[in-house]
């Protein structure tokens, strides 16, 4: 709080050094006279300046609230691919959890083609594509697998090429979050 | 004309994984009981075949791979693919993936 006055009145007092030095200068001359049509366009060329700084905000904050939106979509799905990531590192990958897992993260992923298109971002299709193959490759690793008692039964060489392939697909979400971010 | 058949209302709303081994509603069960039936229908109707893929809980890609590799086996790729359709508005991208499974069954 302190700190917040201390910088208001650094500011004031280098303000007022600046108009004591600039009155003082001898071609500033100050006529008690006010000019109606320079006064007119002194209001109107602020009028214009605060529309144009509301119109410049009001546009980014759509564009901030159409990112947040498309990446907490995004965050959403790689919360719930990350549930699958845990149930094959403890080798406990149930049968249903799992399939219905991939289906609806296959599934969003489709959907947030759409949003991007409403959103009018259209430079992110290969990023949805590559982020689809990668999960369609995770799924054949996994639901490929044999099932006991309802779970899947992965061999070590599969649960180390998912660990590589899961890497790979955290990059690309990143990727895709960093480029909307950046728009 | 064509003959529709919906997996989730005609077969499981929870398909399996491969083999009858694996549990219920697997691959196996399916090509076996409902779709070798229904393609041997259709082909001798001359209708073609309509599959919908879409109201179930998802599938394991084994259960994808043994149903419909296990019918292009069986029938040959080029007359499955003539005579099936499949379509997905839930997982667009399962039609291209059994696509491959019916190529795949060939080689």
């Amino acid at each position: 709080m302190l700190r917040k006055y201390l910088k208001y009145g650094i500011i004031v007092f280098i303000s007022s050094i600046f108009g004591f030095f600039t009155s003082s200068y001898e071609y500033f001359k100050f006529v008690s006279e006010i000019n109606l049509v320079d006064f007119a366009n002194l209001v109107i060329t602020s009028l214009i300046g605060l529309f144009i700084a509301v119109t410049i905000q009001k546009h980014q904050a759509n564009e901030r609230i159409e990112k947040d939106l498309l990446i907490s979509e995004i965050s959403q799905i790689k919360n719930d691919l990350k549930t699958i990531y845990t149930t094959v590192l403890n080798e406990n990958i149930d049968f249903s959890d799992t399939v219905f897992t991939f289906k609806i993260s296959s599934s969003n992923l489709s959907n947030l083609e759409d949003l991007f298109k409403i959103c009018q971002i259209n430079d992110c299709k290969n990023n949805i594509s590559s982020l689809l193959n990668k999960v369609n490759q995770l799924k054949r690793i996994v639901t490929n697998s044999p099932v006991q008692n309802n779970k899947f039964i992965i061999t070590d060489d599969d649960k180390n090429l998912f660990f590589v392939e899961y890497k790979k697909l955290t990059e690309l979400f990143l990727e895709l979050i960093v480029k909307i971010n950046r728009k | 004309m064509e003959k529709t058949l919906k997996i989730s209302k005609d077969f499981s709303p929870t398909p399996g994984a491969r083999y009858r081994t694996d549990g219920k509603f697997s691959g196996q069960e399916f090509y076996e009981t409902v779709l070798k039936r229904c393609f041997e229908e259709i082909l001798k109707l001359k209708y073609k075949l309509k599959i919908i893929l879409d109201g179930t809980h998802g599938y394991a890609t084994s259960f994808l791979d043994e149903a419909f590799g296990t019918l292009a086996k069986d029938f040959g790729v080029d007359v499955v693919k003539n005579n099936v359709v499949f379509i997905s508005e839930e997982e667009p991208y399962l039609v291209n993936e059994i696509n491959e499974y019916i190529t795949n069954a060939h080689s």
